[in-house]
């Protein structure tokens, strides 16, 4: 039976995102899937529509043999503001999205949390969970939802995570991922200190795990990659970013500052959540699904932002180069370097709590353990995981690749981001700046209730960085008397 | 005798495929006799085979596979049609609920156990009924994972309910010791805490050993889990294939022993059985030698006739200690493939190697020269003794295999010294895996434990870390559990430091 996944996207940065990764996904699932049955691969992220009827019916997947008719995504379409849906709706894939999954408005949320949270989220909420609960019951057995939003702006921020709070409330067993854009140094969007803060309070509380990107980060790696093919364009696929990208939103400006640089970066986060649910659609030897994830990564309630990196990030000109087991050892490295991190900060500079490796492909548990065993000692380890890697193997490699690793991992390192977060935060705050605007929706106590939220769990991190071994008292043996 | 398999979760299902597919393999060869593959499979019409089965497949597996996820399954199946053996699962024997377990062992346990269980335990009547006289049932699973391991154990307890007369053996996957899960720590102490108590046995496989096995032995670099199944199903094979119980003479005490209770296993010729028994019977043990003898009555091996010896002997005699439920096994000769037409085998060698590991504690037939021995009786000096059992089976496959002397393997300094009879000796004739001769020693020995005490030791770091444990809180597993199941398992490494 089929995992199905519904997707949440919010905001310009989330809807941009997400077409990235309908795209992707359809690419995919096109390259293994050549006869076109609605498998059940497919139907985790897809529904099956017969037109036909009237109003349409969802087919089931039956025996995993009948054809595809009419391929409608899994997902609620958000916004405030209409440029980017509208863009969306007259692309190659408005056939993706009926009316019923879309809700948007056209004022747009200002840049300000709190009217996205606070004003728009009630004066929506019936709306939304109309199409949350459609969309759910449209599956047999969800797994959980993917929330795509950016934390700097208004609408994903502020309405993503008054989404995420419905979720919570509405589907409290369903897992909750949220894979935010957080703000760079560099944001051109003032109050976006305030905007990421609030949210991130929001994901905190609410979410189940949560895998920040950067721009920062996906700039300088899609600026390496576009170096690195010595093309014009790094992207190959779709000019989504027109006139959206060009508009204020909460991201920080690629090298390029065009189109096709933003695609490229959009679709490294794509590919992120492609290969994080790999597993749940494909098979392999070791299966980790989401759930797996939530578990083994997250050993204290409120640590669950995860550091997240992909190896390799582009085809190689000589597909042959990857053949060799060199080649395999330097995934795993490239997996921990800074440089491959789709968030700025450095893995190997606090300690790991937890860290899941998942391959894609031609890649055997050997080469993991052999890696393992080779780059552990350059980690920092929590001293009661010391050897604790939670492995994945799904068959599939991604299109136009041999194989492919996913490094998801626990690090205290995410305290600096938390940090930069804060000082920033503290800047503005300090001065009370733009803080009317905000108090126009809500209390200023959601304030210090964010500072405190925040710099707890950079409290927290810090403790858990470097922590050494408790004295343990052990059991005594009861002796046979049980018997 | 019929015997169910029961796979459970990912690992017990890829382990059960390679394990019916190595049983066909052997059971083809035709030497077992007709009746042999009846214990795991049901002879089907092929005429009545329907579209998931294998068109060729003359032979069912008694089977029931139990996954939270369908994939699994359904490569099995896949797996199952592609042999070459004419074996196939039966239609209907699986059950799989829709989302994972997590890896988290409480999740299984009391969520999705009570779940899939009715589900599970009907299909188990459907095999039963299909069975004459149910033997008992065969659980493969692993110990790390959520499914195996928690939902395993809670249907294990659900058929220990419903079936308090057949014996369960389960075959239990021990993870990397460099993790496959983090949480596995905790995992798999719970799991192997919750089946001391109710399993008949249990049989280690540690992915460690078969691992090396595969790279050290075999020649396979970069073995999968393809490769470990294989090495794993056949050692399973070579201890649950068919073979006679060895009859020899015994000592005047045990002779006594045997004709006071009718029934009683046998045992094979001992150095000294004089002095051993007067020891013997001036222990405080006591009260379990007579519950050895007890057990072994109950197998019905009879005095005199060599029995077809099945399952339940195998359980009966090497569990018949209550505190020692956990056995290791080993089997010779691990050679690669391309290797065995050039191998010269002779019984005298790969017995001396097979006591050589034994003693060591090795899995793995490399580096024992320290401890063979070409004394008589192959007694070794105490100190070189790195391992001891509380009693051990031999089994011999292959020709001459009835006749072959095995005194060297009832030594009294491998042995825990209050152990009576701790040794069983069985042969069949027939090749197994195309080896001339082969030999497998299952023991309950120090050996099988060793994994424990790093993985408690872990398991205490994070439980005093506090890490994970509101991940188990949540489905109703608390700290009080966790410290009475590691209790539990300072039990089990104190009664086997006892040997």
């Amino acid at each position: 039976m089929p995992r199905e996944l519904i997707t949440v996207q919010v905001g310009q940065c989330g809807n941009q995102i997400g077409c990235r990764f309908w795209e992707l996904a359809l690419r995919e699932h096109a390259a293994y899937n050549p006869s076109g049955v609605y498998d059940d691969a497919l139907s985790s992220f897809f529904r099956n529509v017969d037109q036909r009827q009237q109003p349409p019916l969802n087919l089931p997947v039956g025996s995993g043999m009948g054809a595809i008719q009419n391929l409608k995504a899994r997902a609620v379409v958000v916004d405030m503001e209409e440029g980017v849906i509208q863009h969306m709706l007259k692309g190659p894939l408005s056939q993706l999205f009926d009316s019923q999954q879309l809700l948007y408005d056209v004022s747009g949320a200002g840049n300000n949390w709190a009217h996205g949270h606070h004003g728009y989220g009630p004066q929506y909420r019936e709306a939304l969970l109309g199409r949350l609960q459609a969309a759910a019951e449209a599956a047999d057995s969800l797994q959980g939802f993917l929330l795509l939003h950016s934390l700097g702006g208004g609408t994903g921020s502020g309405l993503g995570t008054y989404l995420l709070g419905l979720l919570e409330d509405e589907f409290p067993e369903v897992f909750r991922f949220s894979a935010p854009v957080f703000p760079s140094e560099d944001d051109h969007v003032v109050t976006s200190p305030y905007n990421a803060a609030l949210a991130a309070t929001c994901l905190v509380e609410s979410a189940s795990c949560v895998l920040p990107v950067e721009n920062q980060a996906l700039g300088a790696i899609a600026g390496r990659l576009e170096a690195a093919t010595a093309k014009g364009t790094a992207a190959a696929g779709s000019s989504l970013g027109g006139p959206g990208a060009a508009k204020a939103g909460s991201s920080g400006k690629p090298a390029g500052g065009n189109a096709a640089a933003w695609d490229a970066m959009n679709g490294i986060a794509a590919n992120l959540l492609l290969h994080l649910t790999s597993s749940v659609r494909f098979e392999g030897t070791l299966n980790t699904d989401l759930n797996d994830i939530t578990m083994n990564l997250v050993p204290f309630p409120r640590m669950h932002f995860l550091l997240s990196s992909l190896a390799p990030l582009a085809a190689p000109k000589d597909m042959a180069q990857l053949a060799a087991p060199r080649n395999v050892d330097q995934l795993f490295s490239d997996a921990f370097s800074r440089e491959s991190q789709l968030l700025a900060a450095d893995p190997r500079s606090a300690t790991c709590l937890a860290t899941a490796l998942m391959m894609r492909g031609r890649l055997s548990l050997s080469d993991a353990q052999r890696n393992i065993a080779r780059l552990r000692p350059s980690l920092k380890m929590a001293h009661w995981n010391t050897e604790g890697f939670k492995l994945g193997l799904c068959s599939q490699p991604p299109v136009g690749l041999p194989y492919s690793l996913l490094c998801l991992s626990n690090n205290c390192c995410i305290a600096d981001t938390f940090s930069a977060l804060m000082a920033r935060f503290d800047k503005l705050y300090k001065r009370k700046i733009f803080v009317h605007h905000y108090t126009e929706y809500m209390e200023a106590s959601g304030f210090e209730a964010a500072a405190e939220c925040l710099n707890g769990l950079i409290a927290d991190y810090r403790q858990a960085d470097g922590a050494g071994p408790a004295p343990v008292t052990r059991m005594r043996p009861r002796g046979l008397s049980f018997l | 005798m019929p015997v169910i398999t029961v796979q459970l979760g990912q690992c017990g299902n890829q382990l059960g495929a390679a394990w019916f597919d190595t049983l066909a393999e052997e059971l083809s060869s035709g030497a077992y006799g007709p009746y042999a593959a009846d214990a795991y499979f049901q002879q089907q019409d092929t005429l009545r085979s329907s579209s998931n089965s294998n068109a060729a497949a003359s032979l069912a597996a008694r089977a029931v596979l139990v996954d939270m996820e369908p994939k699994v399954i359904y490569s099995a199946r896949q797996r199952a049609q592609a042999s070459s053996h004419g074996w196939c699962y039966s239609s209907g024997s699986a059950a799989s609920g829709q989302s994972g377990s997590g890896n988290n062992w409480a999740m299984g346990h009391h969520q999705w156990g009570p779940r899939m269980a009715p589900a599970v335990l009907e299909l188990v009547r459907r095999q039963a009924e299909a069975c004459d006289v149910l033997e008992g049932f065969l659980l493969l699973q692993s110990v790390a994972g959520g499914t195996g391991a928690g939902a395993g154990t809670f249907i294990a307890e659900a058929l220990v309910d419903e079936y308090s007369s057949a014996h369960m053996l389960n075959c239990c996957v021990w993870p990397y010791a460099s993790g496959e899960v983090t949480v596995q720590p905790f995992n798999s102490l719970l799991s192997m805490t919750a089946l001391a108590q109710i399993s008949s046995g249990m049989l280690l496989l540690q992915n460690e050993a078969l691992h090396a096995t595969c790279t050290r032995l075999l020649g396979i670099r970069h073995p999968g889990f393809k490769d470990l199944n294989a090495v794993a199903a056949r050692a399973l094979a070579s201890a649950l294939l068919p073979c006679r119980a060895r009859p020899t003479t015994a000592g005047p005490t045990a002779a006594a022993a045997t004709a006071a209770m009718p029934g009683t296993a046998q045992s094979s010729q001992r150095p000294s059985p004089g002095s051993r028994s007067q020891q013997r019977l001036g222990s405080s043990e006591a009260e379990q030698q007579q519950q050895q003898q007890q057990q072994q009555a109950w197998c019905g091996m009879s005095v005199g006739s060599p029995q077809l010896h099945s399952m339940a002997d195998l359980t009966c005699h090497l569990f018949s200690h209550p505190s020692y439920r956990l056995a290791s096994i080993r089997c010779v000769p691990q050679l690669p493939a391309g290797s065995v037409d050039f191998t010269t085998f002779t019984w005298p060698a790969l017995l001396r190697r097979l006591k050589a590991m034994g003693v060591s504690g090795s899995y793995l037939e490399e580096g024992l020269s320290g401890f063979t021995t070409s004394a008589p009786g192959g007694l070794l000096p105490l100190h070189k003794y790195k391992n001891r059992a509380a009693s051990s089976m031999l089994l011999l496959r292959g020709q001459d295999a009835g006749s072959v002397p095995v005194s060297e393997f009832d030594d009294p300094h491998f042995h825990a010294p209050w152990a009576v009879d701790p040794l069983l000796v069985a042969s069949h004739s027939a090749k197994f895996a195309g080896w001339q001769m082969a030999a497998t020693l299952l023991a309950t020995d120090q050996a099988c434990v060793a994994e424990l005490q790093p993985m408690l030791a872990k398991a205490y770091a994070m439980a005093s870390a506090r890490a994970y444990l509101h991940q188990y809180e949540a489905y109703g597993l608390g700290e009080a559990d966790m410290q009475q199941c590691f209790a539990a398992v300072e039990d089990v490494l104190a009664a086997y430091a006892a040997l």
